[in-house]
């Protein structure tokens, strides 16, 4: 059933608008992204030449005529038919009311002017605050463990030789997209540009150019891709939910920092949900958030059945596995312990049997819930029965055969063994949000306690149970002292009498192992906490949820 | 016994004599408590102010009592009753702008307070004292705030409470707190402080995360306009492992962001929190606290080893093979240099190169107080002593070298106003006439003239920095060694390696315990020998000027590289701590200067003696080589106070006058004169027996110690007899003076009673003491006029004023006599001594008996009781009045 308040994805990642425009912000004070718009271009954009050339200078003052070469003016005057010189305010991207699929691009001048080729002259205009702003539509992109594609009804372009990066979390490349938009179509409503034609006609070239040119550059496909200098961020394992496959969303509400840029994740190759619904998110996911304060900028959820999956599954088969090495491990049981099946999900049957004696210890995860993290309840249960053949001797010395016994003990039996009478035992988990995109896994573990189900025991048929009755007249401490005898054997002991070890001895130190494993992408740009869960895991749109924050770790 | 004095003759008719003594000293201070948390901010170059937390739980402040010759003052900040849980101090030194917040709490309450800004003028610092606290409202009380940060801007201060995630919270001055969160589920904060990258304002937290990971974050606050906020992770890798961080610093840079240095798994240092790391300290180098100190663009960085509490040394002013003319910018690998250490600040400095204060656990004694290493920037010599505080009512124990330095106008009308000045080879912290000074080698200390210093000298070592006095009245500056005389005592006492192998320390234990190698020994102690017995040869010694020190050299010994970029100073000084141990030395005359060398740890290091100081610290190398540790040298050489032998005198006199008093019977005024007569012939009886006829040997009397220092006129005695006259400021000048413990109404009464003017004088005096209306300078002043200066002149003056009176007002005096009286400094020691208060009687009774008893065992290498008994003493005396 797809879940829909994800948006038919297995995993989204919702960075609030306000975040990446902050980051957007960060990266021009940083010098990460260039603020100084400084080229020459033709006015189809074929010929574009920056400030970085050498000979930037040298070909400005050719093409504005400071030279006193003729030749020089010429040949710049040739190639080049536009010059921006200013400077550029932080970036901002804003989100679209009822359109997933675009977010706006604007562009705002701090300072500066545009020099234009009008014939043969060069005019001038000052592109102070003006401002640009146009639409990037944003893409669909399938990884396969080595390559990632724009998946679109397009023929597939390959986008690069490598799956989903830990790059692809950061801001700095939101918006993968600039390379299909129509930079050129400024929106006029928002933007704020000259008035005469020909100096917004500059502009435009100018701007659509500059993109353009980047786009070119497949070394930095992505936003501004201003020879970006990447950052080198800190390795990380990969994750348990790797992402195969992506996609991105807007939801836009009323207030900037809920507005949420999504980045939709599918996991196990699953095919991208197609129609209307697909990756819209009407209720913005940053709502959710249980952190409130400006250090969370956004949320991750993922689909609870994913996770149950791909995560819960996992730690069950590590919590069964714990379990079978104590039993295997145990020198008084690994002649005992048969065996495991699994029964339906997040459910175990353990099978023991030697000699008279049959036992079955189930494991069941029923319920999953929230409280202090994710608490995940097993319930463990066991059932077995002794059976002994009991030799009757009628007045002591005459001997009259064996009576078949049976004695049921089981984890709701009411009559003590040892003191104790049956309890079931319970194995509670606590998953919290951990460091660097893990789950801390802690195991709260209280072993099950057997009693007798009944108060004697059982005779399997009507003359065993006449002779039992008879001979019990006879000799009245002779089956209870038989059995008795059986349950304090030396052999048997151990397992009869549930000694404390049987069940108490298990270890979960391979949960801590657990522990360590990453389970969320991201995990070097993101850190993660107050793990929830929202909605109920036996109904539809359920997810496991997390408050992120944009915490870059680099070496 | 006054071979030690030197004496020099000027043309303007005055003399000037000095001698110094190796010995123990006291000064009316006391150690600072051990603490938690320390933090010093440097104020005018080398002056540091110091925040501690006590042990009861109050936030001190320490300061330079004043001026450039202050010792350290305290001053409590926070309240009593309440527990300080975190500090922080804000400095800016180049406006004077400052700012201290604490947290305190009580009955699990948290408060937060904040003192108002001052302007601090360097040069003053005083100012300070005022400071003003004013509580900040905080939300939820019961939050224990654990750490406190804050600049010009605002306070940031952490909370925790058990179960919750932790928190922090900043607000600018003048606003409300407001709360932020950390990015993890996370309980606790190691470390946080305000700061500043690429221009934003912010936090750098250090913390844990769930799963025990570390990690350390920059969150910036908020900026108008702008609901978000910046985050960056900041980490470093070795080997494709994440280093875990212990401990933080931050230095602001010139742009006013914050240079970040990491440590823990090695010291690395980032410009950014996304800048490569440069390797200060490799990742086999822990350390859990750093402190980094910076003057210019020379570094130290201090880092503390938690396996055993060693700090080391680090510092980017590295010597190209330990030559102080080869300096580059580059990390000296990181040097032992304290153990035991449990909390440490540092500041670095222009006279002091590096200075710092720390608690260690005094080498498994127990806590000691604070301890203040600092290094000479001239010399690069290290010197540690203990912190304490001026305290009239405590005493400590120091060992020192004491000058007793006189000046003697011979030309009555020649009147001499100008001041005197003094000055040290290196930078360091001395008393002259009980005040501190921190004396420098570059600026000289100026005294106004008196006829007489006091000047003790804390020594840690017995390499101790010449001193050089000058005035317009002397032809010639004069240049102290204080070391002198003790160098040549090591000359008569150890001329062989048997010298050193049977000496015994004046307690009768072996100077060197435990085994040693005889060859070791006769090595040594033959070196030895030779240094202490030739002459000063130094390369320049001029003694006018300072010579440069620090400009030893080190070279290469059987063509080992020596190249970890440290001072000859920072190696003797981890030598001396025990970090290190010399294997080989070797000692040559070199063009008429001394050369050493030492070798150790496969290196050798070779300098030439540019000062006294120098040869004396090669010595010391020596004696330790042979298991003889300044401790040893001290126990071997030093003069101590045998307070056993002085109260043993002490109490011989006060049984006289007490028994004096006790047999005076006014009844038998015909045998007044007979008795006059018989205490006058014991008085020259137990001088002859003393051998205490010469008054020169003894002590300075009464009126002269009460005098002004200015008028003294006669040759002086010895330095250790007159340990007395050196602490006489203390004593005489105290400023408040108390006395309590007796009703003055029957000696008012008294007075009135009679009319013998000696008698009426005394009860006065006393009876206004103990009213509080004298105070011990007056007081002494004024008997000194009736009790000629020595005790028996007291007994005998005393014995005729009782003939005098009545049987009833005998007791009265008795009593007056024997009530406890406060006397600065000389309270707290006898206390110290004898576990008893002190009384006038007490009080006249030692001062009369540490100079008899010190002086005559001077002379006679014994103490005076130890002949004959007091008790027999007094008695002869006092029954012979019967």
């Amino acid at each position: 059933m797809p879940n829909l308040s994800i948006g038919e994805y297995d995993m989204v990642l919702a960075l609030s608008a306000a975040k990446i425009n902050h980051e957007l912000k960060t990266l021009l004070n940083r010098g990460v992204i260039n603020p100084k718009w400084q080229f020459l271009t033709s006015s189809g954009g074929e010929n574009i030449l920056h400030e970085s050339h050498a000979n930037f200078e040298q070909i400005k003052k050719n093409w504005l005529g400071k030279t006193n070469k003729p030749d020089d003016k010429a040949d710049a005057l040739k190639k080049y038919a536009v010059l921006m010189d200013a400077l550029i305010d932080p970036p901002r991207m804003e989100l679209i009311a009822d359109n997933h699929t675009e977010v706006l691009f604007k562009l705002t001048i701090r300072s500066g002017n545009i020099h234009y080729l009008e014939g043969a002259d060069i005019k001038k205009f000052d592109v102070t605050g003006k401002v640009y702003v146009f639409r990037v539509p944003i893409a669909q992109i399938r990884i396969d463990p080595d390559k990632m594609y724009f998946a679109g009804e397009d023929a597939i372009e390959e986008l690069r030789k490598e799956g989903l990066s830990n790059h692809d979390f950061t801001v700095d490349s939101v918006l993968l997209n600039f390379e299909r938009a129509n930079i050129a179509r400024y929106i006029p409503a928002e933007s704020t540009l000259p008035t005469a034609d020909k100096e917004k006609e500059a502009l435009q070239t100018a701007i659509a150019n500059y993109f353009k040119a980047l786009g070119k550059d497949k070394q930095n496909p992505y936003v501004l891709g201003y020879a970006l200098k990447k950052k080198n961020l800190s390795g990380r394992d990969a994750s348990m939910l790797y992402a195969t496959g992506s996609s991105f969303s807007t939801t836009k509400t009323s207030e900037d920092r809920l507005s949420a840029f999504n980045f939709l994740m599918l996991t196990d190759h699953h095919p991208f949900p197609q129609g209307k619904s697909a990756g819209r998110i009407e209720r913005s996911l940053i709502e959710s958030v249980r952190d409130d304060s400006s250090t969370i900028g956004g949320v991750i959820a993922v689909d609870y059945q994913v996770f149950e999956q791909a995560y819960l599954t996992n730690l069950h088969n590590v919590v069964v596995g714990n379990f079978e090495k104590a039993f295997r491990s145990h020198r008084d049981l690994n002649d005992f312990y048969r065996g495991c099946s699994p029964m339906g999900p997040g459910g175990t049957i353990f099978i023991f049997h030697k000699h008279n004696t049959f036992m079955q210890m189930i494991l069941e995860r029923r319920h999953v819930v929230e409280k202090g993290g994710l608490m995940i309840i097993y319930v463990i249960t066991v059932w077995g029965s002794v059976h002994a053949e009991i030799e009757r001797n009628v007045f002591h010395f005459i001997s009259a055969g064996t009576v078949g016994v049976d004695q049921g003990f089981s984890t709701s039996g009411k009559y003590p063994i040892d003191n104790k009478i049956g309890r079931e035992g319970s194995l509670i988990i606590t998953l919290k949000a951990s460091n660097e995109g893990k789950l801390d896994v802690h195991a709260d573990y209280l072993p099950p306690t057997v009693g007798r189900d009944t108060e004697k025991p059982q005779t399997r048929d009507t003359i065993d149970a006449v002779w039992m009755v008879l001979s019990n007249f006879i000799s009245p401490f002779g089956l209870i002292g038989g059995l008795a005898a059986f349950l304090t054997d030396k052999a048997g002991d151990s397992i009869v009498t549930f000694k404390d070890y049987v069940f108490d001895s298990i270890e979960f130190d391979s949960l801590e192992d657990f522990s360590a494993r990453v389970i969320l992408p991201g995990s070097n740009v993101y850190t993660f906490k107050n793990v929830r869960l929202q909605g109920d895991p036996h109904f539809g749109d359920c997810s496991v949820q997390f408050d992120i924050a944009y915490a870059i770790a680099t070496d | 016994m006054k071979e030690n004095r030197i004496t020099k003759r000027n043309s303007s008719g005055v003399v000037v004599s000095y001698q110094s003594e190796f010995m123990q000293n006291y000064v009316a201070e006391s150690k600072i408590d051990f603490a938690s948390g320390i933090r010093s901010v440097r104020v005018n170059d080398d002056k540091a102010v110091i925040f501690y937390i006590d042990k009861a739980g109050v936030l001190t402040m320490l300061l330079t009592a004043e001026g450039l010759g202050g010792g350290w003052a305290s001053v409590q900040l926070s309240a009593t009753g309440y527990r300080a849980t975190a500090f922080d101090v804000y400095f800016l030194e180049t406006t004077g702008e400052f700012r201290v917040s604490y947290s305190q709490e009580k009955n699990g309450r948290s408060e937060l307070l904040i003192s108002e800004e001052l302007i601090v003028d360097p040069d003053n610092i005083e100012s300070i004292r005022t400071l003003q606290f004013t509580p900040v409202a905080i939300p939820d009380r019961h939050r224990q705030i654990d750490h406190i940060a804050f600049d010009k801007r605002g306070v940031l201060y952490s909370s925790r409470m058990p179960g919750t995630d932790a928190l922090y919270h900043y607000f600018k001055y003048g606003n409300s707190p407001e709360k932020y969160t950390l990015p993890e589920n996370t309980e606790k904060v190691k470390q946080l402080d305000v700061g500043t990258v690429y221009g934003e304002f912010g936090v750098f937290i250090l913390y844990d995360m769930p799963g025990s990971k570390r990690t350390m974050l920059f969150q910036s606050f908020p900026e108008e306009g702008d609901t978000e906020i910046s985050q960056d992770r900041i980490e470093v890798k070795a080997n494709g492992r994440t280093v875990q961080i212990e401990c933080f610093d931050l230095v602001k840079n010139a742009d006013g962001n914050d240079i970040i240095y990491l440590g823990g798994e090695g010291i690395y240092k980032a410009q950014t929190p996304d800048s490569p790391k440069e390797v200060i300290a490799p990742k086999s180098f822990h350390c859990s606290r750093i402190n980094v100190a910076v003057n210019g663009e020379s570094e130290s960085i201090w880092a503390l080893r938690p396996q055993d509490l060693t700090l080391y040394y680090l510092t980017n002013t590295y010597y190209k093979g330990g030559d102080t003319d080869r300096e580059e910018k580059r990390w000296t690998a990181p040097l032992p240099m304290h153990r035991g250490v449990y909390d440490y600040a540092s500041i670095k400095g222009t006279q002091y190169a590096n200075q710092l204060f720390l608690f260690d656990n005094g080498g498994g004694k127990g806590g000691s107080g604070l301890v203040h290493l600092w290094q000479d920037s001239v010399s690069k010599t290290w010197h540690e002593d203990e912190v304490s505080v001026d305290n009239l009512d405590d005493v400590m124990l120091i060992n020192s070298f004491t000058i007793d330095l006189n000046f003697i106008n011979e030309k009555i009308d020649n009147i001499i106003t100008d001041p005197i000045t003094i000055q040290s080879r290196q930078n360091f912290a001395i008393y002259i006439n009980n005040k501190k000074y921190q004396l420098s080698a570059t600026l000289p200390t100026e005294l106004p003239y008196a006829g007489y210093y006091n000047i003790v000298y804390p020594a840690d070592s017995i390499a101790a920095p010449e001193i050089i006095i000058s005035a317009p009245f002397i032809d010639e500056a004069i240049v102290i060694d204080p070391a002198a005389p003790l160098k040549q005592k090591i000359s008569t006492k150890i001329r062989t390696g048997a010298d050193l192998a049977n000496a015994k320390k004046q307690d009768g234990t072996p100077l060197i315990s435990g085994t040693y190698d005889m060859a070791t020994l006769n090595e040594a102690a033959r070196a030895i020998h030779k240094l202490s017995s030739a002459p000063y040869k130094t390369k320049g010694a001029a003694a006018t000027g300072l010579a440069k020190g620090g400009e030893s050299q080190v070279i290469m010994a059987n063509q080992q590289p020596f190249e970890t970029g440290n001072a000859i100073g920072d190696f003797l000084y981890s030598i001396r701590k025990g970090f290190d141990t010399i294997t080989n030395f070797a000692v040559s005359m070199v063009n008429d200067t001394w050369q050493f060398v030492l070798e150790f740890g496969g290196n050798a290091l070779k300098w030439i003696a540019e000062a006294a100081s120098d040869l004396m610290a090669f010595l010391e190398k020596l004696l330790e080589k042979a298991k003889v540790v300044f401790k040893d040298i001290v126990d071997f050489l030093a003069f101590l106070f045998n307070w056993d032998d002085i109260l043993e005198t002490k109490e011989a006199i006060k049984l006289t006058v007490n028994k004096v008093i006790d047999l005076v019977n006014p009844k038998l005024k015909a045998g007044q004169e007979f008795v006059i007569e018989k205490i006058k012939e014991l008085k020259v009886y137990s001088e002859q027996l003393l051998g205490l006829s010469d008054q020169q040997q003894m002590n300075q009397n009464f009126s002269s110690l009460a005098a002004d220092s200015g008028s003294v006129t006669e040759s002086k005695p010895d330095t250790r007899a007159n340990w007395v006259g050196g602490k006489k400021e203390l004593i005489f000048e105290g400023k408040s003076t108390e006395s309590a413990g007796l009703d003055t109404k029957d000696l008012n009464k008294l007075s009135g009673e009679h009319t013998e003017p000696g008698l009426k004088d005394i009860i006065n005096a006393i009876s206004d003491f103990f009213s509080g209306r004298m105070n011990i300078g007056q007081f002494v002043k004024t008997l000194a006029k009736i009790l000629v200066d020595m005790a028996f002149d007291f007994i005998e003056k005393m014995a005729n004023a009782l003939f005098e009176i009545a049987m009833r007002t005998i007791e009265i005096i008795k009593d007056a006599l024997n009530a406890g009286i406060y006397i600065p400094l000389i309270s707290a020691l006898y206390k110290k001594i004898s576990g008893a208060d002190l009384s006038i009687l007490d009080f006249i009774s030692l001062l009369t008996a540490i100079p008899m008893t010190i002086a005559y065992k001077i002379a006679h290498e014994v103490a005076p009781f130890k002949h004959f008994e007091k008790e027999e003493f007094a008695l002869r005396i006092a029954s012979s009045l019967t």
